[in-house]
């Protein structure tokens, strides 16, 4: 099952914005190998849990991996063919909002050349365009 | 020790962010520095000499000699680079003036070396919860990092920074000599993934909300109310 808050102070929430850069969670912090954001984007749960079994399966379950980011904002979405009005849609799939900076993936316990193709593969299940970084470069 | 770098700094007499941006535009990075008991010098520097030193040096952690062309360079710890997140460049650095014979608090890169047993022969994986520690020592004893043996951990086992084999005259442990730095740890197995991912699936698909009364529709059901 995709990743979501286990409990809420609110159903819905306000869209916020994006702007800015990655104000904390901007470096490595576990792992010796990581994936960070260039652009700003919602990314939800559903592309975050790709990207999971992504960087396991390419590891083939070695190593250890730290999801750096968490989808804990709501987003609604109306019925097909729904007229405007009568108030908002219901909650459809949650997101985390990301800004440029911000480390998504960390990985440790494999070698440099596994850790590039598993965060490889999991930045093709993105919306925005990554790096990889590690922690001696 | 890492050898001696000498830097050459200009004093500047502008200060806040549109100054500093301006700076930034014509190739240089705003830098201050102080020292306990003495005023801060507002200073600037030439980034691509300062990347150039920074890109040579694995650890931010070494004694330069700040030439700002007032008499005889300073001897200054090089305390804190701000980066951009994005772009990596340096934005701001911090130069802390020091005396040769006094101590200084510096944090030191761990390195780990060796294979350990454990990941070899028993297909456990070496985890690294440690990668920098904190130690007193004089400036120029500032080591680049501290290197620790880990081919004899097996499975189960760890080393402390207590086991670090490092020259106690010459370096204080500030970090606690009891916390973890390296572990081995089982492997993963494939059922203990399988079982996570199955009870996931039975767990709830809505989240509980906290604020709604109880009662008050289904999606609340088991709220705390407010």
């Amino acid at each position: 099952m995709p990743l979501m808050p286990k409990r809420v102070k609110h159903r819905k929430s306000h869209r916020g914005n994006l702007k800015g850069f990655s104000r904390g969670g901007n470096r490595l912090d576990f792992g010796e190998y990581g994936l960070q954001a260039l652009e700003r984007a919602w990314v939800t749960n559903v592309q975050i849990e790709a990207c999971r079994v992504a960087i396991n399966r390419a590891m083939k379950r070695k190593g250890k991996v730290w999801i750096r980011i968490f989808p804990d904002r709501p987003r609604t979405k109306k019925p097909l063919e729904t007229r405007m009005g009568k108030g908002k849609g219901a909650v459809d799939h949650w997101v985390a909002p990301v800004k440029p900076g911000r480390v998504l993936f960390e990985v440790d316990g494999v070698p440099e050349i596994v850790a590039r193709e598993a965060l490889r593969l999991a930045a093709a299940k993105l919306p925005i365009a990554t790096r990889f970084v590690h922690r001696h470069g | 020790m890492v050898e001696q770098i000498t830097i050459k700094a200009r004093v500047r007499e502008q200060t806040g962010p549109s100054a500093a941006r301006r700076l930034r535009r014509s190739g240089r990075v705003p830098a201050v520095i102080y020292r306990a008991g003495k005023k801060a010098r507002l200073l600037d520097l030439d980034a691509h000499e300062l990347e150039n030193i920074l890109h040579h040096h694995t650890g931010e952690n070494f004694v330069m000699d700040v030439d700002i062309g007032e008499g005889r360079p300073r001897k200054a710890l090089l305390k804190e680079v701000q980066h951009d997140v994005v772009t990596g460049r340096p934005l701001h650095v911090d130069f802390y003036e020091v005396s040769m014979k006094e101590r200084v608090h510096v944090t030191v890169a761990l390195e780990l070396s060796g294979e350990p047993l454990g990941v070899t022969q028993q297909g456990g994986v070496l985890e690294q919860l440690l990668h920098e520690v904190e130690v007193e020592c004089l400036p120029g004893d500032i080591p680049e990092s501290f290197s620790v043996d880990v081919s004899g951990l097996k499975i189960g086992q760890h080393i402390t920074v207590g086991d670090l084999p490092i020259d106690t005259d010459k370096y204080g442990l500030i970090t606690g000599a009891d916390v973890v730095l390296a572990a081995v740890a089982a492997p993963r197995v494939q059922e203990e993934v399988e079982a996570a991912a199955e009870e996931a699936e039975a767990g709830v698909t809505e989240p509980e909300v906290i604020s709604e009364k109880k009662g008050e529709g289904s999606e609340a059901e088991g709220g705390e109310g407010s």
